[in-house]
C-alpha cells in the first residue's frame, strides 16, 4: 500500500512541478519593432559546417536589421530528435511570434512544404529546395540557394593543382540533384585545372565519389565519414574533398599528415573549416547567408515579400565580400603562392564565363556525357539553369554511384 | 511509552520506509538537473514556466502531449503482459520499427478505399510487430535464447532493415534521404477537427488498456502469467502451458508495439523516417518498471513522462538547451527514482528480517509494531498485486 502512495507522490510531484509553474508571469512584453524569425537547422549550430554557416547568417541579420531577433532550433534530424516533427517545430516557432521561418536543409523539403499552407500569414523560406520551381510550394513559401557549383569547381581545381598521385576523392552526403550537381562541378573544375595548369591528360585523373548516406554521420544509419575518408587515403587518393556538412575529411587529413603522409583536404560550407587542420587544408568553398537573409527579412518586415526562387550567383567582383556574395572560397594555407595564383586565375575565368564574357570558362558546356555514356550536353551547348539543377547522373569519367537504385 | 509517542514512531517509520527514499530520489534528481541548468545559465523557474506554458496551458498543447502519450501507453500495455510473465521484452524497439515498416508497406504501395486502406495499414503494423515479437518468443522457448539477447538482436535487425529500405527500395525517386516520401492523404490516419489527435489511436489504446487491466486483474490467463512471473518452472509443473503463454504474451505485446509504430508513421510523421521508434520502446520499459508492473499506475507514470518528453522542444527553442540534455534529465530522474526505490526495498527487507529475528528470539524482543505487521502483510500479498 505504501508503495502506491510513493508512486502517487512521484506522479503528483512531477505534475505539480509543472502545474506550479503556471503561476509565474508568462507574458513578456515584446519590443514594438521586434521582428522575430525562426531558423530550423538540421545539424548542430556549432558544427563548423553547413548549420553553423546558417546560424551565423541569422546572427548577421540580427546585427544588420533593427529589431530582428532569431529563434532557432538545431539538430532537427531523426537521430538527434526522433520525437520532433515539422508540425511541432513550426507550431512552436510561430507561438513565439516568428513571422518568417527558414528551414535550412534539403531534408526538410517534403514536411516543410506540407506544413506551410497551414500558416498562410507566415513566410516560409526553404533553403536548397525547388518547391517554387516545381509548383509544389504554397504561395507563402519561397526558395533560396547559392550557386555553389562555382565554389565546388574552384575546390576541384585546388585539388587538381595539388595532387601528385592523380587520384582525388569526394566524400559525398546523400544522393540527390543537389549533391550530384556539386560532385559534377568539383570534377569539372579538377579536370580543367589538371589539364590547363598542370599540363596533364585529364583522362588520367582518377576521381572517386562515395556517398555516406546523409549530410552527416548518423551511427547505424550512415557510413562513418571518418572511415570513408581514411579508406580514400588508403586507396592512394592524396586529396579528399568534403561534400558533407561536417569536417571529417579535414580532420582525417590532418591526422594522417601528422603521421608523415602527404595528404590534403578541401572543406565545405563554413568559412573557418580550415582551422581544423590548416596545414593540410587547400581551402573551403563556403556559404555566406547573411546578406540574402537580410534581404528576405527586410522584405517580410516591410510587407513587400513575394514568392520567388532565388538561386543567387556569387559576387564575381569580390567573391569573399561578406556583405555581397552568397558564395565564397577561402584559400587554405596548404596552397603554395603559385597554386593560389593559378586558382585566382581559374576563379576569374569562371566569373567571366558565368557573365558570358569572351575567354571565360563556362562550367557546364558540352560536349559532356553522363556516366552511362548518354549525352548531357551537345558540343558547344551551355546548360540551362534547369539542366544544371536536375542532373540525374554523375558525369562520364567519374567513379561512384549516380543514384540509390544502382547501389 | 505514551500513545502519542507510539504514533510518532509509527509515522516516522512509515515515512522512512515508504516515502522518504523516493522523495530523496526525486530531490537528488532535481538537484542534479539544477546543477546542469546552472551550468547552462538557465533558471529552474524558467524551465518550469516553459514546461507549463507549452504543455498544459492550451488545449492544442495538451493535445500534443496526449499524442506523445498514446504510443508510449500502448507499448506499456503490451509490456505489462510480458513483464507479468517474467519476460524482458527488450526487443520492443524493433517491434515498433517493424510495425512502422509494415504500415509503410501498405501506405506507399497500396491504394484502397479510405476505410480499407486504414484497416489494412494498421493490420500490417500489428502483424509485423507481432510477428517480430513472436520470433523472439520462439527463440526463447525453442532455441534457448534468452529473450533479452533475442530482443537486442531483433532490434538490430529491424533497425538495419529499416535503414536499408530508406537507402534503396523505398528512397525518394532518384535520391536518398532520411525518410521516405510523404504518404498520400488517403493513407494517413484521420485527425480530430480541432486538435492534432488520432481518434483511431485513442480507441486502440483505450481498448488495449482495458484488455490488459481485465486480463491481469481478473482472468485465468492473467493468473497464469503472474504465476509464470513468480516462477516459470513451478508454474509449468503445476500445469500452466508456459510455452503457449510466452508466445501469446510476446505476440500481443508485439501487436501493440507494432500499432504504436503504425501511429508514428501514419499519423505523427506521414512518412517512414530513419530511427522511427526513437527510444519510445525503451522509455515504455522504464515506465512499466517505475510503476512496478502495476496496471493502474502505468497511465499516470507514462503521462508524466510524455509531458516531460514533449516539453523538450520549447526548452530547446526558448532556452537553447541542447537536445541531448532533455534525455539526460529524464535519465537522471529515472535513475534516481529507481536507485532510491531499491533503497526503500532494502529497508523494508531489513525490517522484515528484524521482525523474524524478534519472533524467534523469545521474550526479549518487543512485540511488532503496527507498521511492521502491515509491511509483513504487504510482503506476503505479493509485489505484483493491484
Amino acid at each position: 500500500m505504501r508503495k502506491r502512495y510513493s508512486l502517487a507522490l512521484i506522479v503528483v510531484l512531477l505534475v505539480a512541478l509543472v502545474m506550479g509553474a503556471g503561476f509565474a508571469n508568462q507574458s513578456k512584453a515584446k519590443a514594438q519593432d521586434e521582428f522575430v524569425f525562426g531558423m530550423i537547422l538540421v545539424g548542430p549550430h556549432d558544427d563548423n559546417g553547413w548549420s553553423e554557416a546558417h546560424y551565423n547568417g541569422g546572427l548577421y541579420v540580427e546585427e544588420h536589421v533593427e529589431g530582428a531577433k532569431m529563434i532557432w532550433i538545431d539538430k532537427v534530424n531523426p537521430a538527434d530528435s526522433p520525437e520532433l516533427t515539422m508540425d511541432l517545430v513550426v507550431e512552436d516557432l510561430v507561438s513565439q511570434g516568428a513571422k518568417l521561418i527558414i528551414a535550412t536543409s534539403d531534408d526538410f523539403k517534403a514536411d516543410f512544404t506540407a506544413v506551410a499552407p497551414n500558416y498562410p500569414d507566415i513566410v516560409f523560406l526553404h533553403v536548397s529546395g525547388d518547391g517554387v520551381w516545381t509548383g509544389e510550394a504554397s504561395e507563402n513559401m519561397g526558395n533560396l540557394f547559392g550557386q555553389m557549383q562555382y565554389g565546388k569547381a574552384i575546390a576541384g581545381c585546388a585539388a587538381a593543382l595539388k595532387t601528385e598521385t592523380g587520384k582525388i576523392a569526394y566524400l559525398g552526403p546523400l544522393i540527390n540533384n543537389e549533391t550530384r550537381l556539386f560532385a559534377n562541378a568539383v570534377y569539372l573544375g579538377a579536370k580543367y585545372c589538371y589539364e590547363h595548369y598542370r599540363g596533364m591528360d585529364p583522362a588520367t585523373l582518377q576521381f572517386t565519389v562515395n556517398w555516406i548516406g546523409f549530410w552527416f554521420s548518423i551511427p547505424g544509419v550512415t557510413l562513418d565519414p571518418t572511415e570513408v575518408a581514411n579508406a580514400f587515403f588508403n586507396d592512394g587518393n592524396d586529396v579528399v574533398l568534403s561534400g558533407i556538412d561536417t569536417t571529417e575529411a579535414t580532420v582525417v587529413a590532418g591526422q594522417r599528415s601528422a603521421e608523415g603522409e602527404r595528404v590534403f583536404s578541401v572543406g565545405y560550407d563554413y568559412i573557418d573549416t580550415c582551422a581544423e587542420a590548416p596545414s593540410v587544408c587547400l581551402g573551403v568553398p563556403y556559404y555566406n547567408w547573411g546578406p540574402a537573409y537580410v534581404t528576405t527579412v527586410n522584405a517580410v518586415k516591410d510587407g513587400t515579400w513575394t514568392q520567388s526562387f532565388d538561386w543567387l550567383e556569387p559576387d564575381w567582383s569580390d567573391l569573399n565580400n561578406p556583405d555581397t556574395s552568397i558564395i565564397g572560397f577561402a584559400k587554405g594555407t596548404a596552397l603554395t603562392e603559385e597554386e593560389a595564383a593559378m586558382l585566382d586565375e581559374y576563379t576569374a575565368a569562371l566569373g567571366a564565363g558565368a557573365k558570358g564574357e569572351e575567354g571565360g570558362v563556362v562550367l557546364f558546356q558540352g560536349p559532356l556525357n553522363y556516366q552511362d555514356g548518354s549525352t548531357y550536353l551537345e558540343d558547344g551547348e551551355v546548360a540551362t539553369p534547369e539542366k544544371v539543377w536536375y542532373m540525374p547522373q554523375l558525369l562520364e569519367g567519374m567513379i561512384g554511384e549516380s543514384s540509390a537504385e544502382s547501389e | 511509552m505514551t500513545a502519542f509517542r507510539k504514533i510518532l514512531i509509527q509515522i516516522s517509520r512509515n515515512t522512512v520506509l515508504g516515502i522518504l527514499p523516493l522523495l530523496v530520489g526525486i530531490l537528488v534528481a532535481l538537484a542534479a538537473i539544477l546543477l546542469i541548468l546552472n551550468n547552462e545559465n538557465v533558471e529552474l523557474r524558467a524551465v518550469y514556466d516553459l514546461i507549463y506554458e507549452r504543455t498544459l496551458s492550451l488545449p492544442e498543447n495538451r493535445a500534443n502531449v496526449v499524442d506523445f502519450w498514446l504510443p508510449i501507453l500502448l507499448c506499456c500495455c503490451g509490456l505489462l503482459l510480458t513483464f507479468t510473465a517474467g519476460l524482458w521484452n527488450i526487443g520492443i524497439e524493433g517491434q515498433i520499427t517493424m510495425g512502422a515498416v509494415g504500415a509503410t508497406s501498405i501506405a506507399l504501395f497500396v491504394e484502397l478505399p479510405r476505410n480499407e486502406q486504414i484497416f489494412t495499414e494498421l493490420f500490417m503494423a500489428g502483424a509485423a510487430g507481432g510477428t517480430w515479437a513472436l520470433f523472439t518468443g520462439i527463440m526463447r522457448t525453442r532455441g534457448g535464447v534468452n529473450e533479452i539477447f533475442g530482443g537486442v538482436a531483433m532490434n538490430f535487425l529491424a533497425s538495419s532493415f529499416s535503414s536499408y529500405l530508406l537507402v534503396a527500395p523505398w528512397s525518394p525517386p532518384n535520391a536518398t534521404g532520411s525518410a521516405t516520401v510523404r504518404f498520400p492523404a488517403n493513407a494517413i490516419l484521420p485527425s480530430m477537427d480541432d486538435y492534432r489527435l488520432s481518434p483511431i489511436t485513442i480507441y486502440i489504446t483505450l481498448t488495449a488498456f482495458i484488455f490488459v487491466l481485465l486480463t491481469l486483474s481478473g482472468s485465468r490467463w492473467g493468473l497464469q502469467l503472474r504465476a509464470m512471473g513468480k516462477n516459470e518452472k513451478s508454474a509449468q509443473m503445476l500445469g500452466v502451458p508456459t510455452e503457449r503463454n510466452i508466445w501469446l504474451a510476446m505476440l500481443i505485446c508485439g501487436i501493440m508495439a507494432g500499432l504504436a509504430g503504425g501511429h508514428l508513421v501514419l499519423f505523427r510523421r506521414a512518412n517512414l523516417p530513419a530511427n522511427v521508434s526513437g527510444g519510445i520502446g525503451f522509455l515504455s520499459l522504464l515506465v512499466v518498471l517505475l510503476a512496478s508492473i502495476r496496471v493502474r499506475w502505468v497511465p499516470f507514470v507514462s503521462f508524466a513522462f510524455a509531458l516531460l518528453y514533449s516539453a523538450g522542444l520549447p526548452l530547446r527553442t526558448r532556452l537553447q538547451l541542447d537536445a541531448s540534455l532533455i534525455g539526460i534529465f529524464l535519465g537522471i530522474l529515472v535513475f534516481c527514482v529507481l536507485i532510491f526505490d531499491g533503497v526503500r526495498q532494502r529497508l523494508k527487507e531489513r525490517v522484515e528480517q528484524r521482525k523474524l529475528l524478534a519472533a524467534s528470539g523469545g521474550e526479549k524482543s518487543p512485540p511488532p509494531s503496527t507498521v511492521e505487521i502491515q509491511i509483513g502483510q504487504e510482503a506476503s500479498s505479493g509485489s505484483g498485486s493491484n
